[in-house]
């Protein structure tokens, strides 16, 4: 069994790119995460690439055109976590002695689609019923407002944190800082959510480089070594289900500390699945960082930006940074490790030692989600 | 053994409610072997594993759990509205309602053949 580190990576800043293919946004990753982990391409053992709407071999697409080839290239698809599965799947070639250097990418384009909601599969039966995501999100903050001593503005309080932390963020796709007011008065897409309680469409890339213990001793360069990774499907439950309890990303946290021994009280940065505002208020919960219904009182206390225990989502998170689906997981790695590495510039997080990254999947019936991924850093 | 055949799940011929001395039915599917209500009908128990499973309705009245309307949308109409409905002695259903209702309202399915909602 071999530590895994992360010792290299980078993205593109997100944003719209219709004049891009998938390898167009891919390769300029790929090439700084190569150059930031000042590797070559010939010490590459696999490539596993995440997305979900890129087609046929879309990381062969990608590798080949830097001359990447005849080595072990996988795609993978996971929806939101496909990023981030990607990474589960390169750390266990790691771990497990197999592999010395892995890349991963996380890559999407969803300006292919023209604007509007993400594509679902309409075979499912609550898709072809005419859910979409910010449906289902609105469904959860309803519930919130129904059950949670919480208002409107605490789904707004959301968007202003990820506004003004994506703010000090180049990568970001929206840098511009937003108001309560603004947040509230937005127009509706699906109640109580405004456009601004979502994140956007955009395109993006992003790409890590993994190495084993050894292969890391031979480079010595700034790193953060990966204490969890831990990746779970949804179970099927036609019956009542806590909307506000998602049980995927509480069992998927609990394994995550559970390996590293550490608790969630201990963590300096966090970067969650905050697709629309009420995400981040039901993670809080699921991953910890307070006790089941205190996650509105923790946003307004401070205690999550910075200045408090933990910042989450320094990156502006997916609301602000925007979120190409398949590459987000793989781009809150990339923010980790600049955090971990003290490489973050005017969002640095004062003496980050410890992060954790989660992503899910969703847009399918009968699951909470189609899939979850935690996973656990720390500075090397 | 049996050779496998696929399960004709996108087949558009058969009804997704019926009627029923209580109402219109959403026809969905119940295991024998653990009592698991499903909708749509499936052909394997998502509870027990059971291979038995067979067509049955499943609910005609029930209460809202959450609701939104949806004002975005590349392939419908706009705006919409949608809830998840616990029937009672039935599953948690997602459908169309023909009209705004919230947290608690007391809703009944309504409709003919593939084409149904939960109504007030």
């Amino acid at each position: 069994m071999s530590d895994v580190y992360v010792t290299g990576g980078a993205m593109i800043p997100m944003g719209r790119y219709p004049a891009s293919s998938y390898a167009g946004l891919a390769v300029p990753a790929v090439l700084a995460a190569l150059n930031d982990a000042g590797i070559d391409r010939r010490q590459i053992d696999e490539v596993f690439c995440g997305h979900t709407f890129g087609g046929m071999l879309t990381g062969q697409r990608i590798v080949k055109e830097m001359g990447i080839g005849g080595i072990p290239v996988s795609n993978i698809d996971n929806a939101c976590s496909s990023g981030a599965t990607a990474l589960h799947q390169a750390y266990r070639a790691i771990r497990t002695g197999e592999r010395d250097v892995v890349i991963v990418i996380g890559v999407e384009k969803l300006t292919q689609f023209g604007g509007g909601t993400l594509p679902l599969i309409e075979d499912d039966p609550e898709v072809g019923a005419g859910m979409v995501m910010p449906a289902l999100y609105a469904m959860r903050a309803q519930r919130y407002l129904h059950e949670r001593e919480a208002t409107v503005a605490d789904l707004a309080a959301v968007s202003v944190k990820a506004r003004r932390h994506g703010s000090r963020n180049p990568y970001a796709q929206y840098r511009k800082q937003v108001t309560a007011a603004d947040v509230l008065a937005a127009r509706p897409i699906a109640d109580p959510l405004t456009l601004l309680m979502c994140c956007p469409t955009g395109d993006g890339a992003a790409a890590l480089v993994l190495m084993s213990r050894r292969a890391r001793e031979r480079v010595d360069h700034p790193a953060m070594r990966v204490i969890a990774s831990v990746l779970h499907s949804g179970r099927m439950d036609l019956g009542a289900r806590d909307m506000l309890h998602p049980q995927i990303t509480y069992d998927s946290a609990a394994d995550a500390y559970a390996a590293a021994g550490v608790a969630p009280q201990d963590l300096d940065v966090v970067e969650l699945h905050d697709a629309f505002s009420i995400a981040e208020l039901v993670y809080y919960e699921a991953l910890g960082l307070c006790e089941p219904g205190d996650s509105a009182k923790l946003l307004a206390s401070g205690g999550t930006t910075y200045g408090g225990r933990t910042v989450v989502n320094p990156s502006g998170g997916l609301l602000a940074k925007g979120h190409p689906v398949g590459a987000s997981g793989a781009a809150q790695v990339v923010e980790m490790l600049w955090q971990l590495t003290g490489r973050a510039g005017d969002r640095q997080v004062e003496d980050a030692r410890l992060g954790l990254t989660h992503v899910t999947g969703g847009g399918i019936s009968g699951l909470d989600h189609g899939a979850c991924t935690v996973h656990l850093f720390e500075r090397a | 053994m049996a050779t496998p055949v696929p399960i004709p799940d996108l087949a558009t011929d058969s009804p997704l409610v019926v009627g029923t001395p209580e109402g219109v039915a959403l026809l969905g599917s119940l295991c024998p072997g653990c009592g698991a209500p499903a909708f749509p009908a499936r052909a394997v128990c998502y509870r027990c594993g059971g291979t038995r499973v067979e067509p049955a309705p499943v609910g005609t009245h029930g209460r809202v759990y959450a609701s939104t309307t949806v004002h975005v949308s590349s392939t419908r109409e706009t705006p919409y509205h949608l809830a998840y409905v616990d029937l009672d002695g039935g599953p948690r259903v997602l459908g169309r309602l023909t009209a705004p209702a919230g947290i608690g309202d007391d809703v009944h399915v309504t409709g003919t053949g593939r084409d149904w909602s939960f109504t007030r």
